[in-house]
């Protein structure tokens, strides 16, 4: 089997690793304008202030829009199939939209929008497949993944 | 009289082969196109002073200066090689008709070369194992097929916060065949009923098939120039009135601002405001459909019918189709024509408007409006018959 990707951070996208990798969701904040962002960019894609900086979120939210992938694309997730991705808001920085797997969710279709999901945190990556061996130290590969929590 | 600060007009269409399959090699097919909208409009290389192209940059288009050498054009006074982040094959007639009122070159070819090959994200590919840059907030969780998951996650929200129903999609893919079996063109020219189009297979559910375009091996080529030289060559000039383009705030496929529409609304806003003319004026419409979502945004973001209401408006399709009020994509669109990727809606307008596509024809057609792409790459253009 394909490896599956796994992300590498870099200097704009540390802190939100460094965040996952201790259990803490977080989101951009701009203090200039007072809106989020994600994924985190230098500057606030809504104001170009500089300096955003990652705010800690409950992990609740809902699906903004959901979708379920039946064909693979990437040859590491051509044993996944069919598999849920989606857009969620977070309930405390809903303008923002986190891409996410869906978990606890029967892939027969799409998961409604709407619907109350929360974060948990899955070591190295992919679709519900648990990985036991992290990377290596310090490398934050812990994904944020969204949960269905009810209808 | 066009918002340009010089008119500027189309005076030729070219069109190379376009096929599913077979031997093909992008210079031929290049020169193909280009050089029949060179005789379409009555010109010689050597009348030819600026080149435009737009290309995925996977092999799939000779350059600029490449396309200069392949048809003998003497010396360039502008040219540009524009990539997969404009508003699709529309981009380089946008940026040539801006240089011709510019007065930095007069005649301009304009092209899109494609291969089914190039862009071609239903392939399975495999990604490097470090997903970097914006790659490590997507690739990790199976993110892939360039814009496929958005595009059904846009038809998914679209329903759930618009209404409507995945039957309006079904519309624009069945309008599609009934344009195509009049374009001998066409690749794709078998009807096609809603039963069939919900029996596709889902390939990001609930995105189908065939709400996909159809990818083909062709090139098709525009040639610009002012207005007042237009009127001494070959065709009835077609006039460009307006042109715009739009991104909207935060542009992203997936992080903008507007996630159903991208940048189509300020894009048409704009287009809106510089043209001579208005949405109720259009004659016929050629509207990106590199999926369904976009052309039902571009509808309704450009005021054929309202925001939400495409539904409603579109009932049981007759309107945007042959002999409809609002004739949409008359050649079949990239859904049934073949993924030209974004030109060939040009030179659809230009051909509908100059009345000479036969069966298919929309009469007395006057006005076109033209659009491509969406999201954070959103283009359009508004034509006139001279």
């Amino acid at each position: 089997m394909t490896a599956r990707p796994r992300p590498v951070p870099d200097a704009v996208s540390a802190a939100y690793w460094a965040g996952a990798d201790r259990g803490a969701l977080t989101v951009a904040h701009c203090d200039a304008c007072g809106r989020a962002h994600h994924p985190p960019e230098p500057a606030c894609p809504r104001c170009g202030a500089d300096g955003p900086r990652p705010r800690v979120v409950s992990g609740r939210g809902t699906v903004f829009a959901a979708c379920v992938v039946r064909q693979a694309f990437d040859a590491a997730f051509a044993d996944a199939v069919p598999y849920h991705l989606a857009l969620v808001a977070p309930d405390d920085a809903p303008e923002v939209r986190i891409l996410t797997n869906l978990l606890g969710a029967d892939p027969a279709e799409p998961v409604a929008v709407g619907t109350p999901v929360a974060v948990e945190f899955e070591p190295a990556t992919g679709v519900g497949a648990r990985v036991d061996a992290r990377v290596g130290e310090g490398d934050g590969v812990a994904l944020p993944q969204f949960r269905v929590v009810g209808p | 009289m066009s918002g340009l600060t010089r008119d500027v007009a189309v005076a030729g269409v070219g069109y190379s082969t376009v096929a599913r399959s077979g031997d093909f090699d992008v210079r031929t097919l290049t020169r193909a196109a280009c050089t029949a909208a060179m005789a379409d409009a009555g010109v010689g290389p050597a009348a030819v002073d600026g080149i435009v192209e737009y290309q995925f940059g996977q092999g799939d288009a000779p350059s600029a200066v490449g396309a200069q050498r392949l048809l003998g054009i003497p010396d360039l006074a502008m040219f540009n090689d524009l990539m997969g982040t404009g508003p699709s094959g529309l981009a380089s007639a946008l940026d040539a008709a801006m240089a011709i009122a510019a007065g930095v070159c007069e005649t301009v070819l304009v092209y899109r070369c494609i291969t089914r090959a190039s862009g071609h994200t239903g392939a399975v590919r495999t990604g490097p194992p470090e997903a970097r840059g914006a790659l490590q907030f997507a690739a990790p969780y199976g993110y892939g097929g360039g814009i496929i998951p958005a595009m059904s996650m846009k038809k998914q929200r679209r329903v759930a916060e618009l209404g409507g129903s995945y039957a309006d999609y079904g519309r624009i893919a069945v309008n599609a065949r009934r344009w195509a079996a009049l374009n001998e063109r066409a690749v794709l020219r078998d009807p096609l009923t809603l039963d069939d189009y919900f029996a596709a297979r889902p390939v990001a559910d609930p995105l189908l098939l065939l709400d996909c375009d159809y990818p083909v091996n062709g090139a098709c080529a525009v040639l610009l120039t002012s207005a007042e030289r237009a009127r001494d060559l070959r065709q009835v000039p077609v006039v460009v009135d307006a042109l715009a383009y739009g991104t909207g705030a935060g542009a992203d496929w997936l992080y903008g601002d507007d996630f159903l529409f991208g940048g189509t609304i300020p894009c048409a806003r704009r287009l809106w405001a510089q043209a001579s003319v208005g949405p109720a004026d259009v004659d016929v419409a050629e509207l990106y459909d590199g999926f369904t979502h976009i052309t039902i945004s571009w509808i309704e973001a450009l005021g054929l019918c309202g925001i939400g209401e495409f539904h409603d408006w579109v009932d049981d399709g007759d309107r945007i189709g042959p002999g409809g009020a609002l004739p949409v994509n008359t050649s079949g669109g990239q859904l049934a024509e073949g993924r030209l990727h974004g030109l060939a809606f040009l030179a659809e307008a230009v051909q509908q408007l100059r009345g000479e596509c036969g069966a298919r024809q929309v009469p007395d057609a006057r006005v076109a409006v033209v659009a491509n792409a969406h999201g954070p790459q959103s283009g359009a253009m508004v034509l006139v018959r001279d």
